[in-house]
């Protein structure tokens, strides 16, 4: 193996394309005979539907059919996606509850604002408290329709106990223990005590969520293409409310603009039978509002928590009342937020109670990590308030009782292989760490934070073959979201001793490609990595064999260099891989084609970690936090390509700003999104950018990664929210528990401190 | 199904009012778009029949000094404003208002007509304009099919939140004109928002002053505040407390307290509240006052008596 192209900041394979407006992302596919579909969206949070009325907006010219819950087929809705048309009920403001299809986009929209419907408005749950009040308005008065599977597609099955439900509107419990808390409590010197409490959050990819359904008349299957991270999911749902085999559906692997999470399936399988409906291709592009409106965002979190310990620092006790708000549907990840919450250190004593509450809203999809910004935002909180009022390092503290490889996690299982005590290590010995007490003198605050994800794992499959030119293909399923086809090209360029200009990502469809998992739950590269080696090492072996016999040397005397497979010792004897190549395709060649395919299932995860420092700085007059430095260090186990690992780290820190920050989905009283466009939602912007994002990669090389790589996507975004509010707690005195901590937050904290002082 | 029937590209004053004419209340005005086009879209004013575009109107671009007056015509861009170095001199308040409208995009294409004519409380062109204590021209046509222009104080546009006197259907704004520097004047403006850039702000403060010869003493001071009631506010009473006192800190501070007491602010849901905005009020009273002295002070004319 050549091993020179490992570890290279070689650009994005699809960077240009991307740069220049030339890549092909599914809202550009447009398909003969093409229709255009437009959501007719209902403005109620809870309503009966009494009537609808789609007379006036058939006579738009140009409208082909609109479509109500009397077109659709009557299942269950086990799921969001599932729900299609509203039939009688509408449960979330945003709900769909009708269907336009035109011949153009503008006659779709004048004609979705024609469709009369009549609502009975019914009182709304809008908040957890309003949800679990006695008599509160039941989002499934029938019981749930059942549990969201995107949970379990991050790799979330964390096996917490569960618990007999008391109220209709609480949709999934979890409790992790051990020790005894309450001695534990009563052990301890000191007790930190708060209730913290994180908003909806939105994922804002660029791309909104983008449909293309080309009905199949002769299989009653279809062709799909789609902004989906999940493309083996989406064909299996959309078979099955098709009510066809999985074959008879075809999902192309799109470029995705951005997902994060949110994209899993949405709309999808209500294209799907649409399209079938109209028997033309359909086109569905959601708004910006309606994505606002009508995604799949980050679930509210509402945390009381209580930290026990020693004088000496010792940490005793941890009992947490953790409850999501789900929305509309069982979504969110609850456990995994209670796993984490409740494992990152050594605690004897731990007493995690979770409550996951429907309320009428949109169910909430997977954000970047689930549950971990919300889970760490809590422990992280409690930990430095430890230290605080101890005054002890905080980074100590951490160290003392951060969990090393094998020890427990709160479900009794050992943490893997990971680098968390590492990314503290390195965090000690930066320079903004050192010199913090410099900070502190100019009246700066400094906070730190760690966090992480234990990643994600599912079988994967990969193909490889050489071509006439010389050229490696490499054949794979799964979409990049992250830079993932740049590292393939780097392994395999590597491994079978090709220049990476020599090696091209071939990404299919689920007719063509092996099978991958969704990209989420940061395990692309983990898991179709060493599938990728695989198939590339024996597609090397069928080269060398071909070599072997035309050379006239043995096998093990040949190697691979710069695309020519040479005598070793005897650069001169030797053939170009494009020679050998040829021979395999030509009439009456003597050699079969470079064809190899690589397989790969490891249950192992590798968990990856992140620790992060802020600096940070007040206005005390208008609250408006300055950030002077953010420090991202994280253990990727190995940076196969470190431009696209910085960049990931960097990202990441950066939505992290949103979550401490600026970012709020807030609804009012009946359930309506009042913060439904980017004027009102605050995504952060270049002016939230610290003075400075130090980048620092530790490298803690997996036994089941290839070469040692681990998941980098998630663990990011995790710790900053919580640095960031551990930095404000330093500079200010103040400890913050609400998300996200705004300029009036922070007047109003400093106002209560000056009142009681 | 398009939005309208007609949109026609007005290259003068008179042809603009004569399509609104034509469409007796039916038509609009469009400059730059940027807020009608939303409003358009939410349905908060309804789809007119006709749209009249007054952005290739000449008259409506002028921006120069012109007698005692600096004149700023409807149609010049916050951009344009911001660039300009006239107005850097004559007004620096509302340079710092337009440059912080919206963002880039919206700097380009909206206009200083537009900002007024939507007649929000808080709009920040509009509220340095008043701090300029700014006159507006307005035409109209007669019943008789002449237009006239006429000459109006800025505050006597503002009929509430969003509704103007200047009736968009049948009349134009067609230029803002303010007295020029005069010896020993400053103006600033200064803004609160929201952790973004780009909705409406919590408080938005300007302030022109002119100081006395000795420039120990404050001789005239003009006071804007926003949002403080339906229509932009001038705080008279903390003027009067200005005039006549010397510069410095008790005299701040007995401006601030009778702006908190004349100023009528309230809690807008999930944007501030008014406790808050009493806060950022003090806050930007005490940055944009002594702002405004100090460029007061670096005027460098010659003092006639």
């Amino acid at each position: 193996m050549t091993t020179e192209v490992i570890g290279q900041p070689l650009p994005m394979v699809d960077g240009r394309p991307k740069v220049t407006g030339r890549l092909t992302y599914t809202p550009d596919i447009t398909l003969p005979g093409m229709v255009h579909a437009r959501l007719v969206i209902s403005p109620y949070a809870h309503a009966w539907i009494r009537s609808l009325s789609v007379e006036e907006a058939r006579r738009v010219p140009g409208v082909i059919a609109i479509l109500t819950a009397q077109d659709m087929p009557d299942v269950p809705p086990r799921n969001r996606h599932l729900l299609l048309l509203a039939r009688d009920r509408v449960i979330f403001a945003g709900q769909p509850v009708a269907l336009v299809l035109a011949e153009s986009e503008a006659a779709a929209e004048d004609a979705a604002e024609l469709v009369a419907v009549e609502y009975e408005p019914l009182p709304a749950a809008v908040t957890i408290e309003e949800a679990l009040a006695p008599d509160a308005p039941v989002v499934w008065p029938d019981g749930l329709p059942g549990a969201s599977e995107e949970a379990a597609a991050h790799g979330a099955d964390v096996e917490g106990e569960t618990e007999t439900t008391t109220h209709p509107n609480i949709a999934q419990t979890v409790h992790f223990h051990r020790g005894d808390v309450r001695r534990g409590l009563e052990e301890a010197d000191i007790i930190v005590e708060y209730t913290f409490t994180t908003p909806w959050v939105h994922q804002n990819y660029l791309e909104p969520h983008a449909t293309v359904v080309q009905p199949n008349p002769e299989t009653g299957g279809a062709t799909v293409w789609t902004s989906t991270q999940a493309p083996f999911y989406i064909r299996e749902e959309i078979a099955a409310i098709l009510g066809v085999p999985e074959s008879d559906v075809q999902v192309h692997v799109m470029p995705v603009g951005g997902g994060f999470g949110g994209k899993f399936i949405l709309y999808e399988p209500l294209i799907a039978l649409a399209a079938r409906q109209v028997g033309r291709p359909v086109r569905l592009v959601l708004t910006r509002m309606e994505e606002m409106l009508a995604g799949n965002p980050a679930p509210a979190m509402r945390c009381h928590a209580r930290l026990g310990a020693k004088e000496d620092g010792t940490l005793l006790a941890l009992e947490a009342d953790l409850v999501f708000d789900g929305g509309c549907y069982p979504s969110s990840p609850l456990g995994i937020a209670a796993l984490l919450m409740g494992s990152y250190y050594n605690i004897p004593h731990v007493d995690i109670r979770g409550r996951e509450v429907l309320t009428f809203k949109p169910s909430s999809g997977a954000y970047r990590a689930p549950g971990a910004p919300q889970a760490t935002f809590v422990i992280e909180s409690l930990v430095d308030e430890v230290a605080r009022r101890l005054q002890l390092d905080p980074l100590t503290i951490r160290l003392r009782h951060a969990a090393r490889p094998g020890d427990p996690m709160v479900n009794g299982k050992p943490w893997g292989n990971m680098g968390l005590v590492d990314v503290l290590r390195a965090l000690e010995n930066h320079p903004a760490w050192r010199a913090r007490e410099e900070a502190r003198r100019q009246g700066h605050g400094v906070g730190i934070a760690i966090g992480g994800w234990p990643g994600g794992t599912e079988p994967a499959a990969a193909a490889c073959r050489l071509e006439r030119d010389g050229t490696l293909h490499i054949h794979v399923g799964a979409v990049d979201l992250t830079g993932t086809r740049t590292a393939f090209v780097q392994m395999a360029a590597a491994i079978f001793g090709l220049p990476p200009e020599k090696v091209r990502v071939v990404v299919g469809d689920t007719d063509t490609a092996p099978y991958a998992g969704a990209a989420g739950g940061s395990k692309t590269l983990y898991t179709l990595g060493p599938a990728l080696i695989a198939a590339v090492e024996e597609a090397r072996r069928q080269v060398l064999a071909i070599a072997a016999e035309l050379l006239e040397a043995a096998e093990e005397d040949l190697e691979i260099q710069d695309g020519y497979v040479q005598v070793r010792g005897a650069p001169d004897h030797r053939l170009s891989l494009a020679e050998i190549a040829s021979q395999t395709m030509q009439f009456g060649g003597r050699f079969p084609p470079i064809m190899a395919f690589g397989r790969h299932a490891d249950r192992t995860q590798s968990p990856g970690f992140s620790a992060q420092l802020a600096e940070v700085s007040v206005d005390p007059e208008t609250g408006q936090v300055h950030l002077h430095r953010l420090v991202v260090v994280q253990d990727v186990g190995r940076a196969i390509n470190p431009l696209a690992v910085e960049g990931q780290m960097q990202g990441g820190a950066m939505q992290g700003i949103g979550w401490a920050l600026t970012e709020a989905m807030i609804y009012n009283g009946d359930g309506q999104l009042i913060t439904a466009t980017w004027a009102d939602y605050t995504v952060p912007q270049v002016e939230h950018l610290p003075d400075r994002m130090e980048t620092v990669i530790v490298e803690v090389p997996t036994d089941h990664g290839p070469l040692g790589a681990r998941g980098v996507g998630e663990p990011p975004v995790v710790p900053t929210a919580a640095a960031i509010a551990n930095a404000l707690a330093d500079a200010l005195g103040v400890r913050f528990t609400e998300l996200p901590i705004t300029p009036e937050r922070i007047v109003h904290a400093l106002r209560e401190r000056a009142r009681t002082a | 199904m398009p939005r309208w029937e007609t949109y026609h590209l007005a290259t003068t004053v008179e042809d603009a009012l004569n399509f609104l004419a034509v469409y007796q209340g039916e038509a609009t005005v469009i400059a730059g778009g940027t807020d009608l086009m939303i409003d358009l879209e939410t349905g908060e004013v309804p789809l007119p029949r006709g749209v009249v575009d007054i952005t290739r109107v000449k008259e409506l671009q002028v921006l120069r000094r012109e007698g005692k007056y600096v004149v700023v015509g409807a149609g010049v861009t916050h951009s344009r404003i911001v660039t300009s170095s006239l107005l850097q001199v004559e007004a620096p308040c509302l340079v710092e208002a337009c440059g912080v409208i919206g963002g880039p995009q919206v700097r380009n294409m909206g206009t200083l007509g537009g900002n007024v004519a939507h007649a929000l409380p808080a709009a920040d062109g509009t509220v340095a304009l008043v701090a300029l204590e700014a006159e507006a021209q307005v035409a109209r046509r007669t019943a008789e099919g002449q237009v006239v222009r006429t000459w109006h104080p800025i505050t006597s546009l503002f009929l509430g939140p969003g509704r103007s006197a200047v009736d968009s259907t049948r009349e134009l704004i067609v230029a803002f004109r303010f007295p020029a520097r005069r010896p020993r004047e400053g103006s600033a403006f200064d803004r609160i928002m929201r952790p973004q850039g780009v909705a409406l702000p919590i408080l938005g403060v300007a302030a022109r002053v002119q100081l006395t010869p000795d420039g120990q003493h404050f001789q005239r001071a003009c006071l804007c505040i926003g949002p403080a009631g339906p229509v932009p506010f001038r705080a008279r009473q903390a003027e009067a407390v200005l005039v006549g006192q010397p510069v410095g800190e008790e005299t701040l501070a007995q401006a601030v307290t009778a702006a908190l007491e004349e100023a009528r602010l309230r809690t807008s849901r999930h944007r501030a509240t008014r406790e808050y905005r009493q806060e950022m009020l003090r806050v930007l009273l005490r940055r944009v006052i002594p702002k405004a002295v100090e460029r007061a002070r670096t005027w460098k004319g010659v003092d006639t008596p």
